[in-house]
């Protein structure tokens, strides 16, 4: 299934919803782009080929994490939840193709998966990139204010 | 016989000032007593409490390994004091001396993932963010502009937030206290794959080939926090 069109005015926004559009437009296609620096130098920009990770099909995104040389621990949890929620079929067929330290993460995904943004951009914040613990630092705890700006602090 | 040793009341003590400040709070502090820093090149060293960049050569550099491995890439925080005692700027283009985490000790022409802040001047001078994602120093000045200007010496508290994979704020004071902006805050799209910071780290950049700007900047009370948004204590 496809999912909607992340909602781009929240870009800035330093919450769950926020994240889950930035990391999303790390992915995307971008143009080519000339900018004039600093120095006054023209520094041409190639057009960076990408997908939207709302529509784009399986394989494309499953190539991404075969072959993209860098990728963030972020990035990966992003994309294994965006792959759970619109291909769970397909996704769960990947079990052989998952590297064996990935694999409590990998069916961690499975079954808490859900469509909703929010379980998306957690994997940008402190202790919520993955959820087998193992980025976890302990004593830490994500705050969520009345103002909505989430916060990481030491208990 | 009295408790107290009455010697005290006629003894004079010196004054606290800033470098004497423990900051027990946080984890990772370095008030530059000693210098743990590797240099390369002859503008920065660490004297007086300090230290000190005299920036007008390119690609002189100094780093720390302050915490031993790599901080999170998701959140930490950064305070440092800068002291900027001369500014001269003749001619653009640009030189700047940033403060920050990296993930190389390489050269600052060599790629690299890097956050930082400090002076940063083309036609006027301004505190800003540096931020660079797999590429050399040189392309990483400048990407996040705080719009806090400085004319001359000054005395300035740069703060760096990591607040997420994806979300940097840079913050310019004007009080040791962090309570009074210079500027307005500054929060950054960051690439999530700016990770792995683990060196404390000073470069400079100068692209100029007459080397006409200088610029001398003074760093003091540098502390990290890892895994956290939420600055400690300075107490």
């Amino acid at each position: 299934m496809n999912l909607p069109m992340f909602d781009q005015s929240k870009v800035k926004e330093q919450s769950f919803e926020g994240e889950a559009v930035r990391l999303s437009n790390e992915f995307r296609s971008k143009p080519a782009k000339t900018i004039i620096d600093s120095d006054g130098i023209r520094q041409d920009i190639p057009a960076k080929i990408g997908f939207d990770v709302e529509t784009a099909d399986f394989n494309i995104i499953k190539n991404w994490i075969l072959t993209s040389k860098k990728q963030s621990d972020s990035q990966i949890a992003f994309i294994n939840r965006i792959l759970t929620v619109r291909f769970p079929t397909e996704y769960a067929g990947l079990r052989n193709e998952i590297l064996t330290d990935y694999r409590d993460e990998y069916e961690l995904i499975q079954s808490e998966g859900k469509n909703d943004i929010d379980f998306f951009g957690r994997t940008g914040f402190q202790n919520n990139v993955r959820l087998d613990g193992s980025l976890t630092e302990p004593g830490r705890e994500l705050i969520i204010p009345r103002n909505g700006k989430i916060s990481i602090r030491k208990k | 016989m009295s408790l107290f040793n009455q010697d005290f009341l006629s003894r004079s003590f010196p004054s606290q000032n800033r470098s004497t400040t423990p900051y027990t709070a946080w984890t990772y502090v370095d008030q530059f007593d000693t210098d743990l820093w590797t240099h390369s090149g002859g503008d920065n060293t660490v004297s007086g409490g300090e230290l000190n960049s005299v920036l007008q050569r390119a690609q002189h550099y100094s780093y720390y390994d302050i915490k031993g491995s790599a901080f999170s890439d998701t959140s930490w925080v950064m305070r440092v004091t800068a002291r900027l005692s001369s500014v001269s700027i003749t001619a653009n283009p640009n030189i700047t001396c940033p403060m920050g985490l990296r993930d190389v000790t390489t050269g600052t022409g060599s790629a690299a993932d890097y956050i930082g802040i400090g002076p940063f001047q083309v036609a006027a001078g301004t505190w800003d963010g540096a931020e660079g994602d797999g590429v050399s120093m040189q392309s990483a000045q400048g990407a996040a502009v705080t719009g806090a200007v400085y004319t001359g010496a000054e005395t300035r508290y740069l703060q760096i937030i990591r607040q997420s994979a994806t979300l940097t704020d840079f913050q310019v004071y004007e009080d040791s206290d962090f309570s009074t902006l210079d500027n307005e805050a500054l929060s950054h799209t960051t690439p999530s794959t700016n990770d792995g910071l683990r060196y404390a780290f000073i470069g400079g950049r100068n692209d100029a080939a007459s080397e006409t700007n200088t610029c001398t900047v003074h760093y003091d009370d540098l502390r990290f926090e890892d895994a956290t948004t939420t600055p400690p204590s300075d107490a």
